[in-house]
């Protein structure tokens, strides 16, 4: 070694921890983010190799269950003359909503099948029931928000750019009512996840390019009409002159799907230990350190079964985070060999029943409706 | 005006399935609640019922399939596309018949003669696995490869190995409308142990006049493996089955014993335009090019650059992609994908596309320019 300037010692060490403990982020050296590379790596690989008939098998379950839901949720709705088959109806066809949504759409469209190669189940066929339509959600979803994931301004998930979240947003006046915009995102939530892609706060800054955004905008009308005809006109309208029933139900169906949705992803990554990351952080990043970034960044939901197959799985958001594409059912069984990992390197492993989580997601609302006075550790 | 309303009636029907159904086909809505009722219901394909497995030789078995109300029926020589579900990959191989259409019409059954492909993932699973009660999926027949109804001079039957399974279906139908037109059959494999339905050709020889069968071994004992002096093909041998002066030749067997076969018929003046040819897969893809291609496989974020391309099919999976995919010879149209720039080769015809935006099958298109696709 003859350089002119050798580096110290301390300087080696130094650029050798990429996150160095500050803004409250758990200390990582380049050593730790090899091995947790490796392990969640090998971790990935070893249940990759098993995948099988099983896998394929509880998908075309819950499709067969989301049917059958779908199917009694509808007539009885339609066929209701008092106010308990009526709501069993619309209880049915909400639940056959949130697991089309949930358990079957959005690990579909994740590509966590893609291996069976059943056409019915690739993410490149899979459409929906709900306003947004599949390739928007693949692009704003799947590429932005799985690739970007909490990094403030790049994912735009976080917050969905009506709510402050961190202090690294700037406070503006209208934050302070953001708990008004946070209840009105749950109640419409399925048109809030369709309009994302429209990045209304480019309206602001005045970069909104209306070329550019055409095929989207032909692609959410398209997709906005047919669920809008479905849920608020044919249907309605085969029940003749209780059109106004039927259409009630729906519209209550859609809400029920709305709040739960919206509630299970907000605890994903709105919890009061999720953490966020700069761009600066992310620059140049491994796959060790892209793993650290999703652990960091999400937030897992304890509870049951029912709990896990309800929330699309999204209750191990942290498995989902690290394995986006592995089968979901697979998620309860990597839970502990995860929690084991992070325990190795002295990471968070954030957890705790819906409430609890819930709990801290609107404290963040609510804290950060006002500007900061002081940097917070979260 | 006219012309356009069924158009117009076909789109509103399409539209109204996607918002109801959420797909463009109600049928598929339904399929999984059909299959879960019962494994043979189905609204999107042809069920069939294994009904019993037989063993042929070391590496060859029988599958003899019920197929529902519904399945056509076939000709004599003609193949199937099945989909079977191995350990939970949907996968689609093609087989010829190797039954009569006389069993089928008097029995309902049919069956497939498999030979073990080393290594192979799906026939080693049907060896393996599939059994007698499990239900796949089968295509209607189709393929050139039938007797002309208007057959009249004898024919010639030159078959390899596997490469006899049309040919029994062909013979099996002939014996059993004692032999209209004359046959006769060279038949080559690698021991007398190897030769799929051995027995009953020579018994279907013994007891009909009009059809001659030579069995040809390659190699002495499977063990010791010296070869045979008449081994594989040779000019003598097509001498001797010319000699009996058939009308049409019908050939079936691996590509480069079919390459010899058709060289040696030529030789001794037999036209081309005589012979059948029964073939499965792609021809080799010619690879390397001059310059360096690119294809970005635009949904999945991923390109890939190299100098030799093989199948955009083949190149999507290489880079770890899992774009559907069925019969894998441009049959099924399972792999289409919307190709938004450059220009592909199809690898069965020939045949080379636009530069445009349009739909193609990945599992027959080789890149000859860079290449934009919708993965």
């Amino acid at each position: 070694m003859t350089t002119a300037t050798q580096p110290n010692v301390e300087q080696l060490v130094e650029e050798a921890v990429r996150f160095k403990g500050s803004q409250g982020h758990p200390r990582l050296t380049k050593e730790q983010s090899e091995g947790l590379q490796r392990d969640f790596d090998a971790l990935r690989d070893e249940i990759r190799e098993d995948l099988g008939k099983p896998d394929v098998d509880y998908i075309k379950n819950i499709i067969r269950v989301q049917r059958y839901l779908e199917i009694a949720g509808r007539t009885l709705i339609h066929f209701s003359f008092t106010p308990v088959p009526f709501l069993l109806g619309v209880s049915a066809l909400s639940v056959s909503k949130i697991l089309d949504n949930m358990e079957i759409g959005h690990n579909v469209m994740h590509g966590q099948w893609d291996w069976a190669n059943d056409p019915k189940i690739h993410s490149r066929n899979f459409e929906w029931d709900t306003a947004c339509d599949a390739q928007s959600w693949k692009r704003t979803h799947n590429y932005e928000h799985h690739t970007f994931t909490n990094i403030i301004g790049k994912d735009r998930d976080y917050g969905y750019a009506v709510l402050r979240l961190s202090d690294d947003t700037p406070w503006r006046p209208a934050r302070s009512i953001q708990i008004v915009y946070f209840a009105a995102l749950s109640i419409f939530f399925q048109w809030g996840v369709a309009l994302h892609e429209l990045e209304s706060e480019r309206f602001r800054d005045g970069t909104f390019d209306l070329e550019e955004k055409k095929p989207y905008l032909r692609g959410l009308f398209r997709k906005g009409a047919k669920q809008a005809f479905k849920d608020y006109l044919f249907f309605p309208a085969l029940a003749g002159p209780f059109f106004w029933k039927v259409m009630l139900g729906n519209a209550m169906a859609n809400l029920g799907r709305n709040l739960w949705a919206s509630a299970i992803i907000f605890c994903g990554h709105f919890t009061e230990q999720a953490h966020t990351f700069t761009q600066e952080q992310a620059d140049n990043e491994t796959r060790g350190e892209w793993y650290y970034r999703q652990l960091l960044g999400s937030s897992n939901l304890s509870g049951g079964k029912l709990l896990h197959i309800m929330s699309g799985h999204l209750s191990y958001q942290i498995e989902h985070h690290l394995f986006p594409d592995l089968p979901a059912n697979r998620y309860e069984e990597l839970g502990p060999k995860v929690e084991a990992i992070c325990k190795k390197y002295g990471l968070p492993y954030n957890t705790g029943p819906f409430w609890q989580q819930y709990g801290t997601v609107l404290k963040r609302v609510w804290k950060y409706s006002f500007p900061s006075v002081r940097r917070s550790p979260a | 005006m006219h012309s356009q309303s069924p158009n117009l009636l076909q789109r509103a029907r399409t539209w109204i399935s996607s918002s109801l159904f959420n797909t463009d086909r109600p049928a598929e809505y339904f399929e999984y609640l059909l299959e879960g009722i019962d494994p043979m219901w189905s609204a999107l394909e042809c069920k069939a019922r294994v009904m019993a497995v037989r063993t042929e030789t070391a590496d060859t078995k029988t599958w003899v399939l019920q197929p529902v109300a519904g399945w056509k029926g076939f000709e004599a020589g003609q193949h199937i596309h099945i989909t079977l579900d191995v350990n939970g990959v949907r996968s689609t191989r093609t087989f010829t018949i190797s039954s009569s259409p006389a069993q089928w019409r008097q029995s309902g059954t049919i069956t497939l003669t498999v030979k073990r492909v080393r290594e192979g993932r799906v026939t080693g699973w049907m060896h393996d696995h599939l059994q007698a009660g499990d239900v796949i999926a089968i295509s209607q027949a189709e393929g050139e490869f039938v007797l002309s109804p208007r057959q009249e001079a004898p024919v010639g039957y030159i078959a390899a190995g596997s490469g006899i399974t049309p040919i029994m279906s062909q013979l099996r139908w002939l014996a059993a409308h004692s032999m209209p037109v004359g046959a006769n059959l060279l038949y080559f494999a690698n021991t007398r142990n190897d030769f799929i339905f051995g027995k009953e050709i020579q018994a279907l020889s013994q007891s009909n006049a009009r059809l001659n069968s030579h069995l040809i071994a390659t190699y002495d004992e499977p063990e010791t493996r010296h070869k045979l002096p008449q081994a594989p093909i040779c000019a003598e041998q097509i001498q001797a089955l010319l000699a009996t002066k058939p009308e049409r030749i019908y050939l079936c067997g691996p590509h480069p014993f079919r390459e010899i076969a058709k060289q040696l018929l030529q030789d001794a003046g037999f036209s081309a335009d005589r012979i059948h040819e029964e073939a499965f897969g792609l021809p080799p893809v010619q690879r390397a090019v001059d310059e360096p291609i690119t294809v970005r496989f635009a949904q999945s974020h991923t390109e890939t650059r190299t100098q030799e391309p093989g199948t955009l099919l083949e190149m999507a999976e290489a880079a770890g992609l899992t774009p559907n995919s069925g019969c894998r010879m441009g049959i099924c149209y399972t792999c289409k994908c919307r190709k938004q720039s450059g220009q592909v080769r199809n690898v069965v015809t020939g045949e080379v596309s636009g530069t445009e935006a349009e739909d193609i099958r990945i599992c027959v298109s080789t890149p000859l320019t860079d290449v934009d696709i919708d993965i």
